[in-house]
């Protein structure tokens, strides 16, 4: 779990032109993606104490709204080393094997998420075949897009990761499994 | 052989959701079964109606504590209670439990309200030991009162597991009061008694009323939100909808300690704790599935049933195995690993879910502070800069005293299961 202290270094590795314009279209759509949570949410309560009535798609786009919330900010998580992490033994050896041992590990995450953008390319294709709809005139497909496209953002992440090592990734003092 | 290889692969940090998420697909696959149903259990984190309550919850929490209501509070506390023997301590600990139970274990209370506690308590003339020790297993309070993140979490997760028992988060909110109230009595009550001899007037208090009308805006909060969920009238995700407009109207827009800039960086960074959460939970229930499908708890019930005779037997193993867990592993990934396993066995013992949570979270949260290595622990001893070993001698005299909660918790199923049956 990561932990919300304004002095814990942030565990980044660095970043091109073009991450630091996907971080910055990630961090808008999340944050856009949130307000429409509260302002649905609110009037979905209005709705309900005044006129007894609700708006019958507020609540599955407000779960959809909660998969796209996880996938973009897993996938952001991915970039600042903030995926929870077990890490007893890793802690325990030296600096530089530890180094390999992590880079090691971001690889086999990597190839995991790529696995998964496979796995859920597959159920997309399926649900395209049927063809149902999530809410109004949203396919269901389009709303589980986004789980390929979140997991090839923390793949590309963690392999980066793998690559370049990150530095700032392990403070001595770091909680045991804070970061990844 | 696969899943020791797994094991040892999150031993060295391999992150936790690639650990639980090969597991599922592994075992789909070793099952006969298309992989592809991995990713199709994995969906269902867009399919739960209660999971829109988490990122509501905990972007209010982030933001409070980036805020100043922490100090407010704890100006609060000094005006109303700093003549009492111990009562900045106890009020302390309510401040605790509050705040954790809003932001949900993460950390966030040993940082933001840990950090402005331990001075006011050292000024008011409490030893630098029972200081520390109370700020840091007072941190972990709170778990057990809606409208914690474990406590959603652990309903979520039983309601996969154990779908036919009917467990409401409703239930489980009303369950955890008086367990969660007699952990902070118990601590309370150590606090009056190192208290009782403390000169109060050390230093000037704040004014009542300035104090007072400096939370106006923070205090009817606790009591719209629990007042609302434990009344019936709002529904769980409205009460978090409620709290974080309420917690951004009022911090962003009233009283302007956070600017609109930096309001993208407080949603990201509680969206962060969201998402990696939300990802383990999602191929957890993808292995849960497959776990149950291979009857899995089934064959571990068989295993342990020789070695304990009684529920009560079971309940002591398991008091002592989650101890041991919640001190290694955070308090979520706890959860998401063991409740799916434990769940099914107790009922095979007779023990109630809801009951279960309880003792579940109980154990956990003591499980934050306990040495060696409570996660609780290294955070004050980072934040305090005290060593490790100050911290532990500061910590076990709470701990005692949790303990002996915990075990009225665990042998006193009414303690938790009143409230819920009279209510429910």
């Amino acid at each position: 779990m990561s932990l919300v202290d304004p002095e814990r270094p942030t565990a980044e590795v660095p970043v091109t032109s073009i991450g630091r314009w996907v971080r910055h279209l990630e961090i808008g759509l999340i944050a856009l993606i949130f307000f429409a949570l509260v302002v649905l949410g609110l009037t979905q309560i209005g709705l309900r104490n005044l006129a007894d009535s609700a708006l019958p798609w507020a609540d599955p786009a407000m779960r959809a709204g909660v998969l796209w919330l996880a996938m973009l900010s897993a996938a952001l998580a991915a970039g600042e080393g903030r995926h929870i992490r077990i890490d007893l033994l890793g802690r325990l050896v030296p600096v530089p094997v530890r180094s390999l041992v992590d880079r090691a590990m971001f690889s086999i995450t990597a190839l995991f998420c790529i696995g998964m953008v496979h796995l859920s390319m597959e159920t997309i294709r399926l649900e395209r075949e049927f063809g149902d709809l999530a809410f109004l005139a949203v396919p269901r497909w389009l709303v589980l897009a986004i789980i390929p496209v979140g997991f090839a953002l923390m793949g590309w992440r963690f392999m980066r990761r793998a690559v370049l090592g990150a530095p700032g990734d392990r403070a001595p003092d770091d909680r045991p499994e804070s970061s990844g | 052989m696969i899943m020791i290889v797994l094991l040892v692969l999150a031993l060295f940090g391999l992150p936790l959701f690639a650990v639980i998420g090969l597991a599922a697909v592994i075992g789909f696959y070793d099952a006969g079964a298309n992989p592809v149903l991995a990713a199709l259990e994995f969906q269902r984190i867009g399919e739960l109606p209660v999971l829109v309550a988490l990122p509501l919850f905990t972007f209010a929490g982030v933001l409070l504590a980036r805020s100043g209501t922490p100090a407010r509070m704890v100006d609060l506390t000094r005006a109303l209670f700093g003549w009492m023997p111990g009562g900045l301590a106890i009020l302390g600990l309510g401040l605790f439990a509050l705040m954790t139970a809003f932001t949900g274990a993460s950390g966030i209370t040993v940082v933001a309200l840990g950090s402005l506690m331990l001075p006011a308590l050292l000024s008011a003339g409490y030893p630098q030991r029972f200081s520390l020790g109370l700020v840091t297993a007072g941190s972990s309070m709170g778990v057990l009162f809606a409208p914690s993140l474990p406590l959603i979490l652990y309903a979520v997760v039983a309601q996969q597991v154990a779908p036919g028992q009917g467990i409401r988060i409703e239930d489980l909110f009303l369950a955890g009061i008086l367990p969660g109230l007699l952990m902070l009595a118990v601590m309370a009550g150590w606090a009056m008694w190192v208290g009782r001899g403390i000169e109060t007037h050390v230093e000037a208090r704040p004014p009542i009323g300035a104090s007072v009308r400096a939370v106006a805006w923070e205090l009817p909060l606790p009591f719209v939100v629990l007042g609302g969920i434990y009344s019936g009238w709002l529904l769980v995700v409205e009460a978090a909808v409620v709290t974080a407009a309420w917690v951004l109207v009022t911090v962003v827009f009233i009283r302007r300690e956070v600017g609109i800039a930096e309001l993208g960086k407080v949603i990201a960074e509680a969206m962060m704790l969201i998402g990696a959460i939300l990802v383990v939970l999602g191929f957890s229930m993808a292995s849960t599935n497959i776990m149950i499908d291979t009857q899995v708890p089934q064959r571990l019930f068989e295993a342990v049933e020789p070695w304990l005779s009684s529920p009560w037997m079971f309940l002591l193993a398991l008091n002592v195995l989650l101890l041991i867990v919640g001190m290694i592993l955070d308090i979520f990934a706890a959860l998401v690993i063991m409740a799916p396993l434990i769940i099914p066995i107790a009922l095979a013992f007779g023990v109630d879910p809801v009951h279960l949570g309880i003792i579940f979270l109980a154990n956990l949260q003591i499980g934050y502070c306990t040495p060696p290595v409570g996660i609780n622990l290294f955070l004050a001893s980072h934040r305090f800069n005290t060593d490790i070993l100050t911290v532990y001698r500061s910590t076990l005299p709470f701990l005692g005293w949790l303990l002996i909660a915990l075990v009225i918790i665990t042998w006193w199923p009414a303690l938790s299961l009143w409230l819920p049956g009279r209510m429910g």
